[in-house]
């Protein structure tokens, strides 16, 4: 039965938390096994990492130890135009589409964007299995919580006009932003207006491209609206898009969740992190002992020196915080 | 092996690879101590210990290769 499956590549970026570059290995399978449910079935998490490593474009490849595992990616301004496209489309988009716009905006080169455009390695960009577009990593499939409702409420079919109703007032979809994808989900059929919950689900849903973008554009009003004042519930598709900028303009973490809080959770990580890393510098120490590198071994005592400090550091600007 | 007994010629290459063997326990003893200094930043004592560990490595390497060469022709001594 068809269920949305991240490729392995996208698994790995699902587990890099933004602003994380790297990680233990450990910790990476750790949170990979969380994701199971979007993992292909068959995989453990560790292979999905082994395999990843060795994709051509991986968005990972392995830190100066084999313990640590790290991001390829390298900023730059032709990705953050397709990241903002994409993102102000709230849709997913395939490479063809995003190479247009980006020839309409841009100075750039059909050939300098094939060679610069390498969405593999971009954390902020995911693909599903057997969907060649692009979705974003900031984005929560709301296929489950659809499907729930559909079943917890008996009801076989959804027109998709509802869903904007639907999303916002029934189900009261997280702040986050959210997409459905009913064409990558057995659970559902899409037919011209409506999308059906598919009752003998082992059949293959394959419906036109226009009627799946037309469904997709439409939750993406929806959450939208979801997001923004009630206002502007009543307003066109373009509207929202205007909505949805002004947010992106605003702010880049969810907006109504309290901005110290975010931060001090991040701290948290931040301390965590640091934490972690120390914990695996033993297995390195050993393998420079073996090599009789020296150096390597004062390298890292002085890594362990700053991080020890940071830890300290953040920890008390937390309790001095806190003590205020 | 007992300081009294007189060394048993025949078992002298055991003998050393017995000793090889304790040599070889020594390097993974030292590995978590260096661990240990590691955590306690003693960068000076694991900088000994590795020049202890490049010693030790030296005579493994010497007595493994006396084994290798002494032992193949005593074998072919008493075929003899």
């Amino acid at each position: 039965m068809k269920r949305p499956t991240y490729t392995i590549g996208s698994c790995i970026k699902k587990v890099f938390r933004p602003g994380e570059r790297s990680l233990p290995r450990t910790e990476i399978i750790m949170r990979l096994e969380q994701l199971s449910s979007y993992l292909p079935a068959s995989k453990s998490a560790e292979e999905s990492l082994n395999e990843a490593l060795q994709l051509p474009d991986s968005p990972v490849q392995a830190g100066r130890s084999e313990a640590i595992v790290e991001l390829t990616y390298q900023p730059h301004q032709l990705v953050d135009k397709a990241f903002q496209f994409v993102r102000r489309a709230h849709s997913p988009k395939n490479m063809d589409q995003i190479m247009r716009e980006l020839r309409k905006h841009t100075n750039f080169s059909w050939n300098q964007i094939t060679r610069l455009l390498t969405l593999d390695k971009d954390p902020r960009f995911v693909q599903y299995e057997g969907d060649e577009r692009w979705y974003l990593a900031e984005w929560n499939l709301a296929n489950d919580k659809i499907f729930e409702y559909l079943v917890k409420n008996g009801k076989d079919k959804l027109s998709i006009r509802s869903l904007f109703h639907l999303v916002e007032q029934e189900i009261k979809l997280s702040e986050k932003e959210s997409i459905f994808a009913p064409e990558l989900d057995d659970r559902f059929i899409v037919q011209g207006e409506n999308i059906y919950v598919n009752v003998a689900s082992n059949k293959h849903s394959e419906q036109p491209e226009k009627e799946i973008s037309t469904a997709i554009a439409e939750v993406a009003s929806t959450e939208a609206v979801v997001e923004a004042k009630q206002e502007v519930k009543e307003h066109q598709t373009e509207q929202f898009i205007h909505v949805q900028e002004e947010k992106i303009m605003n702010s880049t973490v969810s907006v109504n969740k309290p901005v110290l809080k975010e931060v001090e959770q991040l701290l948290g990580q931040a301390v965590s992190l640091l934490d972690q890393r120390n914990e695996h510098m033993s297995g390195e120490v050993i393998s420079h002992f073996q090599e009789s590198n020296m150096d390597a071994i004062e390298t890292l005592m002085n890594e362990k020196h700053k991080n020890e400090q940071l830890v300290e550091a953040i920890k008390n600007i937390v309790s001095s915080v806190d003590a205020e | 092996m007992n300081r009294e007994e007189p060394i048993c010629i025949e078992m002298r290459f055991d003998l050393i690879r017995k000793i090889i063997s304790d040599y070889q326990a020594l390097l993974k003893h030292m590995e978590t101590e260096v661990v240990e200094l590691f955590a306690t930043n003693q960068l000076e004592a694991i900088s000994i210990c590795l020049e202890e560990k490049k010693r030790v490595e030296v005579v493994i390497i010497k007595l493994q290769h006396f084994v290798d060469k002494w032992e193949a022709r005593s074998e072919m001594g008493i075929d003899y």
